[in-house]
């Protein structure tokens, strides 16, 4: 009862202050210099009381996405279309990667930058391809720095490392503010404007697949990919914790994720874990798979397997 | 509730009793049964199956059980000298090995000097290629000639597992042909060089020596006289 009291204060508090916020708006329109560093006492007022992605109403996340569109505008100068793609139903997403084929040419990290807008030139890269030495699997000894002439070298093979999707995620658990929840179709997603920045998340992931904006992401304006989703690849500003979303932009409306398709080998199997005739189940079938650090009990969504 | 729960228990088990009744019953009249042979005892089969059927000469590969419906790409518009019969119409096949200038591959680097020409292409009709057996298959299903010999590697082709799905995890499954990939007439895959490695972050220097080593964290342990490290 309490609770309900709470909120209904809480939603009038908020239309108040929407309004304040518009009736500010207008006036600073008349105003000849930008304030609010280029955004609309609106959209400042709305982000900063911008709720949870998953207690707001469509109503609120269509505001939100408003705001996500003029804000890179202002910043990229780029219209990006930003959508709130849902899940779909009776889904679960699950990937398989070859390691007999992986050769180490890292295209699946380039056309992963690309497409998810992350910062260019510095480590924010979802993907780390690692080096491993032939007949080990000892990821201490493994080196993702490699930069040879040209790969695959002789002795070693390449352990591509990106989130797992787990379904036992420790990132959600140790999350103090529920900013990172596992969706409905398996992808461990993150609300940008509800992360706090606190890192908690990136000691807790044991595959570090969680990286922290130092800085807002630097791109080039021509090089934004205008495809855009909320619980995705939309322009993350500093500060906050991003990982690998399995392309939620693409992926929920059947197109393979951008590593898959960049990948010149085909080590890379994509697909619904719960449908019995995809590929990625032929592989769960019929080869010979393991997971990354299986003896944590994360059950990550992510197999290794070999031809 | 529970009652209705023992008797649904107890249905199967009666009509297990009633089937069990009505065959013994219909053992019974022995008038109906075939007649008893002269050496005493009844033939075991009513109807003794006929001649073996002629098995004929083996069929083409047919696909695999339970295999998924795939579209492969066309390769045949990829082809830079395709429809290959502009040229052949007028020439005779000559089946001699020997060295074949330009337009064709000068390189055949592929099964160990055993191929030459004409054991994937066909020799009379110059547009499509020919299994081992002799069936003419089109250059857009070049993986029945590939999977004569690579029959692993196409069944995981056709199921999913080796190969490049065209654009969709979801839907109609379109794929790339074997030879989209692989240069038939030289198949292997030459190293290349990668794309770059990750930045440095923001505001870091490089490490001196890139990978695991880095500074003494005892002052015990010791110290490489190059690099001033451990």
């Amino acid at each position: 009862m309490s609770n309900l009291q709470s909120e209904t204060i809480d939603q009038s508090r908020r239309r108040f202050l929407g309004a304040a916020a518009g009736a500010g708006a207008a006036v600073a329109g008349t105003a000849a210099a930008p304030a609010w560093g280029g955004s609309t006492l609106m959209d400042t007022m709305g982000s900063f009381f911008q709720n949870h992605y998953q207690r707001m109403s469509d109503e609120e996340i269509a505001d939100a996405i408003g705001r996500i569109e003029r804000r890179a505008k202002r910043r990229y100068d780029v219209d990006i279309i930003c959508r709130d793609q849902p899940p779909q139903e009776d889904v679960v997403f699950g990937y398989a990667l070859n390691i007999s084929k992986c050769q180490g040419y890292r295209d699946c990290v380039s056309a992963c930058v690309r497409e998810n807008n992350l910062d260019r030139g510095s480590q924010m890269e979802y993907i780390r391809v690692l080096e491993m030495e032939e007949g080990s699997r000892n990821l201490e000894h493994s080196e993702h720095y490699y930069d040879p002439d040209t790969v695959p070298v002789e002795g070693k093979y390449y352990l591509p490392v990106q989130c797992m999707q787990c379904d036992n995620p420790p990132c959600v658990k140790a999350c103090p503010v529920e900013a990172t929840w596992m969706e409905p179709d398996g992808i461990v997603v993150v609300d940008y404007d509800w992360c706090i920045g606190c890192r908690y998340c990136m000691t807790a992931c044991p595959y570090q697949a969680r990286h922290f904006n130092w800085r807002e992401p630097q791109i080039p304006s021509e090089d934004i990919n205008r495809n855009t989703n909320y619980l995705g690849n939309r322009p993350r500003p500093r500060g906050v914790v991003e990982k690998c979303h399995f392309c939620t932009q693409r992926t929920r409306e059947g197109r393979q994720p951008a590593c898959q398709e960049a990948c010149p080998t085909g080590a890379r199997i994509f697909g619904n874990l719960l449908d019995p005739s995809s590929e990625i189940r032929y592989v769960l079938a019929n080869k010979k798979v393991f997971r990354l650090k299986e003896e944590l009990g994360t059950e990550p969504k992510f197999w290794y397997f070999t031809d | 509730m529970r009652g209705s729960q023992s008797e649904r228990r107890l249905l199967p088990a009666i009509a297990l009793a009633a089937g069990l009744g009505a065959a013994l019953l219909a053992l019974a009249p022995a008038a109906d049964l075939p007649p008893i042979s002269e050496e005493g005892h009844r033939s075991l089969r009513e109807h003794p199956p006929g001649p073996e059927p002629d098995p004929g000469p083996p069929a083409g590969f047919t696909g695999y059980p339970d295999a998924p419906q795939v579209s492969v790409v066309s390769r045949r518009e990829a082809l830079s000298h395709y429809p290959c019969a502009d040229c052949h119409a007028h020439m005779p096949a000559n089946p001699e090995r020997r060295k074949l200038s330009a337009p064709h591959p000068g390189l055949l680097d592929h099964g160990e000097g055993r191929f030459w020409c004409l054991e994937c292409h066909d020799a009379d009709r110059r547009n499509e290629l020919a299994t081992l057996a002799g069936d003419t298959v089109s250059f857009d299903r070049a993986d029945q000639v590939c999977g004569q010999c690579h029959g692993d590697t196409h069944r995981d082709w056709t199921f999913g597992a080796h190969g490049k799905r065209v654009e969709k995890w979801q839907g109609e499954r379109r794929v790339y042909s074997c030879a989209h990939c692989h240069n038939p007439h030289d198949p292997a895959v030459r190293p290349r060089a990668p794309e770059g490695p990750p930045g440095i972050r923001a505001g870091l220097e490089p490490m001196p020596d890139k990978g695991r080593k880095h500074p003494p964290v005892y002052p015990w342990q010791p110290v490489d006289e190059e690099s001033g490290h451990e």
